[in-house]
């Protein structure tokens, strides 16, 4: 079944409370959909717009990427443009390539920030026990050059 | 690079200078397949207004 991908702008003046039930709402409609699979469901919160839309400069953003069938997401677009909250919104078919090259994105970002918060909480240990010897610092800077192997872009 | 994404702003970003305007590829070097698949993630991010059409 295809994969699809939407992304949605609500009004920034939402409230709290109002921002999270507009997103529950759209993501249970394409749960409670025949045969649809929800893959993710992001919100980016408030964002600068590039250009205004309604007289707005900024927006709320909301993502989904899910498996369903067209009329799925038809009926999802419906409902958006009916919605005077929505200001815009984009839905996009993914290719196999698509979707793998998104994964894979995904995946490396999560392994960079779990390194990164790994070399934190070394140094962090590092200079807990520097502090107490009394500044035996100079050793032990040398553990970070081995770490960047893939940072290569 | 198989797919780009036109959520990617910051990748994007390098391809359209002052103006917002899109970068030929005689300019920006990229190959025909990739320009082709730029100007669609950039029209798209363009859509959503997370890059502008144009700018003064």
């Amino acid at each position: 079944m295809p994969v699809y991908e939407t992304i949605y702008i609500a009004q920034p003046g939402l409230t709290d409370a109002e921002a999270e039930a507009l997103g529950n709402t759209y993501e249970q409609l394409v749960k409670d959909a025949d045969q649809s699979v929800m893959m993710k469901s992001d919100r980016w919160g408030k964002k600068k717009l590039a250009y205004a839309v309604q007289k707005h400069s900024e927006g709320l953003y909301y993502h989904l990427q899910y498996e369903a069938r067209p009329a799925t997401v038809t009926e999802l677009e419906r409902r958006l443009r009916h919605n005077e909250q929505v200001i815009k919104f984009l839905s996009v078919r993914l290719t196999r390539q698509a979707i793998e090259a998104l994964n894979e994105a995904e995946k490396k970002a999560a392994e960079r920030a779990a390194a990164r918060a790994q070399r934190e909480a070394e140094r962090a240990t590092r200079l807990a026990t520097e502090q107490q010897a009394g500044g035996d610092a100079t050793a032990a800077d040398d553990e970070d050059d081995d770490k960047d192997a893939d940072e290569e872009e | 690079m198989k797919y780009i994404d036109f959520k990617d702003v910051r990748l994007l970003q390098g391809y359209i200078p002052e103006r917002g305007k899109i970068l030929p590829r005689r300019t920006s070097g990229t190959c025909a397949a990739h320009q082709r698949q730029l100007k669609q993630a950039i029209k798209r991010a363009r859509n959503i207004a997370l890059l502008p059409f144009t700018t003064e």
